[in-house]
């Protein structure tokens, strides 16, 4: 079920189309720390919960359960306080961590993952990517690319879910080259019954050059009306 | 002037010189008796031309398959396992495949470490 979810999300991805006037998905910014700090989405009490039950009973689809092991077994109770609190300080810390390096722009080298042409491409300054598609900007044209999945520094990571707030983060790429691919050769035989045929193609195809790969904006600064920014009306 | 009679002749048969020299080009890396004689040759090419055209969706099953591998080994690295962090993954609607996953864990340990 959760391949499925897992795919469902994909497919989903490539055929998203960022529209101004509805207002993107609530994006939750999982922040990360080179410490033990690893926030969680969902809050801690459920992921004990799911603790105990795993503990409990090794629950696969195809498992049949014998009775007298169901009964003889005591179910394990544990009491674990509520820790709400303190991962939202953790939070905050690491978040104001996050945002200090932003604003003093020590974090150095930004990479990110893009979502482009149907294929993700992890990236940074100055990388040459190829594209196998044809698009309609020119040589020399400056592109934007909108799906950013993951930015990621020396010291942290955002990952977006799914995609990145297009006011926070920055990637521009100039096309460099736009041409045909050489000419590769589609040969179908039938053996033994005369039958075969030459096909010949070549797709377009072109070369970006990622000018930068930058931060824009504080990690939870949102601004009161998303996915607005940046657009024509 | 002097005009002959029309000769209804078919045209004579094509030159095999250069249908052969299309496939020598081709063929000329091969081994022994099946890069000179056209009847082996043959054989061999239509066969490498076949392969051609299957491997290109071999290519991007094997590749598949190899990320998996080494998204699996990064995971058991950190002492989880490759179904946990796709489920996570699906549950926390990140939605980065197997390409990239492999990237960042042999290159950004740290940020594969925080997934």
């Amino acid at each position: 079920m959760a391949a499925l979810m897992f795919r469902n999300v994909l497919s989903k991805l490539s055929q998203l189309q960022i529209s101004p006037i509805k207002s993107l998905r609530t994006n939750g910014i999982n922040c990360t720390s080179p410490a033990t700090y690893v926030l969680q989405a969902q809050a801690i009490e459920k992921c004990a919960i799911r603790m105990l039950r795993s503990a409990a009973s090794n629950n696969f689809e195809g498992a049949k359960f014998n009775a007298s092991q169901q009964t003889s077994v005591q179910p394990q109770q544990e009491v674990l306080e509520n820790q709400h609190d303190l991962e939202i300080a953790i939070t905050k810390e690491t978040i104001e961590k996050v945002n200090s390096q932003i604003k003093s722009n020590s974090h150095g080298r930004l990479f990110a993952v893009i979502h482009f042409a149907g294929k993700q491409r992890r990236v940074t300054d100055g990388d040459l990517i190829m594209i196998e598609a044809a698009h309609p900007a020119n040589v020399g044209d400056v592109i934007r690319a909108e799906k950013v999945l993951l930015l990621g520094s020396r010291d942290f990571t955002l990952l977006g879910r799914p995609l990145l707030r297009p006011d926070l983060v920055r990637v521009e790429a100039t096309v460099v080259e736009k041409s045909l691919t050489h000419t590769k050769t589609v040969f179908r035989n039938r053996r033994r019954k005369n039958t075969r045929s030459f096909n010949f193609f070549r797709n377009h195809f072109s070369i970006l050059r990622i000018n930068c790969v930058r931060l824009e904006g504080l990690v939870d600064q949102r601004p009161e009306i998303e996915g607005v920014h940046g657009r024509i009306f | 002037m002097l005009i002959t009679r029309v000769v209804c002749n078919r045209a004579t048969k094509p030159d095999n010189f250069w249908k052969r020299r299309r496939v020598f080009k081709l063929t000329a890396h091969y081994y022994g008796r099946k890069r000179n004689c056209y009847s082996i040759a043959i054989k061999y090419l239509h066969r490498a031309l076949a392969y051609v055209r299957k491997s290109r969706q071999l290519k991007k099953r094997d590749a598949i398959e190899l990320w998996q591998q080494r998204i699996s080994a990064g995971c058991r690295e950190l002492g989880s396992s490759y179904e946990v962090l796709v489920r996570g993954m699906a549950r926390c609607q990140i939605a980065l495949d197997k390409k990239t996953l492999a990237n960042l864990a042999i290159w950004e340990p740290r940020t594969f470490s925080s997934h």
